[in-house]
């Protein structure tokens, strides 16, 4: 079986449907049937890949956002972001930027960050004159912030297939996901420029002290997990659990988390690992089997033959992670990907945690992009909208983030910067 | 009771065996979700609690993923909450639409036979292997992924049958909502 019709064959069941992990696991399990690997082999890489310590932090992750979740965590944030901005022109397009990156240190989803803070923030601007186009496009551009700020579910699978430190991508990942949300802050800005006819409120004081009091202990989490991992106290997956353990203590004592809710939770969790999961499983047997074709190495010398300047390697990195993740999921991509790029950067000399912080930031992009962009599919179910009135209100929140990729290519060292200085 | 009606209107054993199955595929997978959470935890406060650790925390934690990831495919074939590119739904139309979804079922029921295969085989092979910390025997770890690939098949063939003799059901916006948040 040659390496081009394993390719189209995983082309063809993507397009028609099959299951991303499925559709990567039957041509790669068709090829080792063709050339004779012995029973079993396959199953045994498979688990031996998805049997790794790191990506523990996966499903611990999932869980401490659908704890966040379920405990109210997202209606406390957005209370204590209106009494701040409530005043200011455009403010509920500030306080969506605010709650989604008070509720990314939470959470490493972009999928449920839309999910959980789209119901609230959506009706909330629409109902205060903002235009629909607006919402849709701010909500799903700053759901984005999710999967990059620590912590991040791609960056732990970036960092498990990858073997760096989940913590130095970790903090590496903070200053881009703050350039994000400054991004979306100022496209905000120019948006809501001499827009009068916008609902503001009075500020107070005493409003302020009863939201920011109620907020103190849920940005506690974020607290023990990054001074966890980055004081030496735990590791990236003790972290998680560490988080997840101080949510249910939370949820129980806010009593918004029930015994009942307990199987909704786990349910949830459970769902979106096995399925985020299954496609990393699947992609290690992908990626043995381009290992075998030698696949790194002819791309590396293909690569290398169209130009030896690192930068230029970087701008195509970006090309190739926007195209793939506009027709494939971020999490496929990753582990698709990862693999073959890696050792074709270490030839470039360039640094495997900017390499992860540029790749997971432009496929995030294709989360908001046709035809698989899955946080425009939960914002549509949301809105009751159609597909391009997401997609073409989120065009001007994407602009930064091109531009932050462009930051991230150019200058690589500024990102790298805080992982130095804390020795990671 | 003719094969529509089957589908339509399940006989109630049926609907609760079906039910029941399901339950269980999960209850396993977040049996391991739990161990999982409660072994990385234990590994957390070990470092600073006075007696020694247990070494084999982390290598069921790890097994523990395993399980959870494979245990439950089959219950994500039939929630349809597997991630895939679900351009064909937006085909007009409904009779392609049936025929893609068949296929595609029936590909996954294919795939979920051969590991099957692949599990069964290092379920029988792999018994004399102990792990090094907990000396579990190595066949467990595809034993119990082995439940999933098996739901995987026969969940897969009957969705195909279920798409072939019902068609492709028209999602409700919040059936559509309820399937993305969970996924």
């Amino acid at each position: 079986m040659s390496l081009l019709v394993l390719c189209l064959l995983i082309a063809l069941l993507l397009v028609i449907r099959v299951p991303v992990a499925f559709a990567f696991l039957g041509p790669s399990l068709l090829y080792m049937i063709t050339t004779d690997q012995s029973v079993g082999l396959a199953l045994r890489l498979v688990a031996e890949e998805t049997a790794s310590f790191p990506l523990l932090a996966v499903p611990l992750f999932i869980l401490l956002g659908c704890l966040a979740n379920h405990a109210g965590i997202a209606d406390r944030l957005f209370d204590f972001a209106l009494a701040l901005m409530g005043r200011v022109r455009g403010n509920l397009g500030y306080v969506t930027i605010g709650v989604s990156m008070g509720f990314s240190w939470m959470s490493g989803s972009a999928v449920a960050d839309a999910a959980a803070l789209g119901k609230l923030q959506i009706p909330a601007m629409l109902r205060n004159g903002y235009s629909k186009r607006f919402a849709l496009g701010l909500t799903g551009a700053a759901s984005l912030i999710a999967p990059v700020m620590p912590p991040s579910i791609p960056a732990v699978i970036y960092a498990g297939l990858a073997a760096v430190s989940t913590g130095a991508l970790f903090a590496a990942s903070v200053v881009p996901a703050l350039i994000m949300a400054l991004g979306l802050c100022i496209v905000v800005f120019l948006s809501v420029r001499g827009k009068d006819d916008l609902v503001r409120a009075e500020f107070s004081w005493p409003r302020v002290w009863q939201t920011g009091k109620r907020v103190i202990a849920p940005l506690g989490a974020p607290v023990v997990i990054l001074g966890g991992i980055l004081g030496g106290y735990f590791t990236p997956t003790e972290a998680a659990a560490v988080g997840a353990a101080y949510m249910l203590v939370l949820g129980v004592c806010y009593r918004t988390l029930r015994i009942r809710d307990f199987p909704k939770v786990l349910t949830e969790t459970v769902v979106t690992t096995a399925s985020i999961m299954l496609i990393v499983a699947a992609a290690s047997l992908l990626g043995y089997v381009f290992a075998l074709e030698l696949v790194p190495q002819r791309l590396s010398e293909w690569v290398l033959d169209l130009t030896t300047n690192a930068t230029v390697f970087m701008l195509l990195v970006f090309a190739l992670s926007m195209i793939l993740g506009t027709a494939l999921d971020a999490i496929a991509v990753l582990t698709l990907t990862v693999p073959i790029l890696l050792p074709i950067s270490a030839v470039y000399g360039v640094d495997p945690i900017a390499l992860g912080v540029l790749m997971i930031v432009s496929q995030m992009i294709g989360l908001l992009t046709p035809p698989v962009g899955t946080v425009i599919f939960v914002l549509q179910a949301i809105a009751r909208a159609r597909m391009s009135e997401v997609f073409w209100g989120s065009v001007p929140f994407l602009i930064p983030m091109v531009l932050l990729c462009f930051g991230i290519i150019f200058w690589p060292d500024a990102i790298l910067y805080l992982p130095k200085e804390l020795g990671l | 009771m003719d094969v529509r009606s089957l589908f339509v209107a399940p006989p109630r054993w049926l609907s609760v065996v079906v039910r029941w199955v399901t339950r269980l595929e999960l209850a396993i997978g977040a049996a391991a979700l739990l161990l999982i959470f409660f072994l990385v935890s234990m590994q957390a406060l070990q470092r600073y609690l006075p007696f020694d650790g247990w070494p084999w925390t982390g290598e069921l934690a790890t097994f523990s993923l395993v399980w959870l990831t494979f245990v439950v495919a089959g219950v994500l074939v039939t929630s349809d909450s597997h991630i895939s590119i679900e351009m064909i739904d937006v085909v007009p139309s409904p009779p392609l639409r049936r025929i893609v979804r068949v296929i595609s079922c029936l590909i996954v029921a294919a795939i979920g036979i051969g590991l099957t295969i692949e599990a069964w085989t290092l379920t029988e092979e792999q018994g004399v292997l102990k792990s090094p910390a907990l000396q579990m025997p190595m066949s467990w770890l595809y034993a119990i992924s082995l439940i999933g690939f098996v739901s995987v098949v026969v969940r897969a063939t009957v969705a195909a049958a279920r798409y072939a003799i019902v068609g492709v059901p028209d999602e409700s916006i919040d059936e559509r909502l309820d399937r993305d948040v969970v996924a």
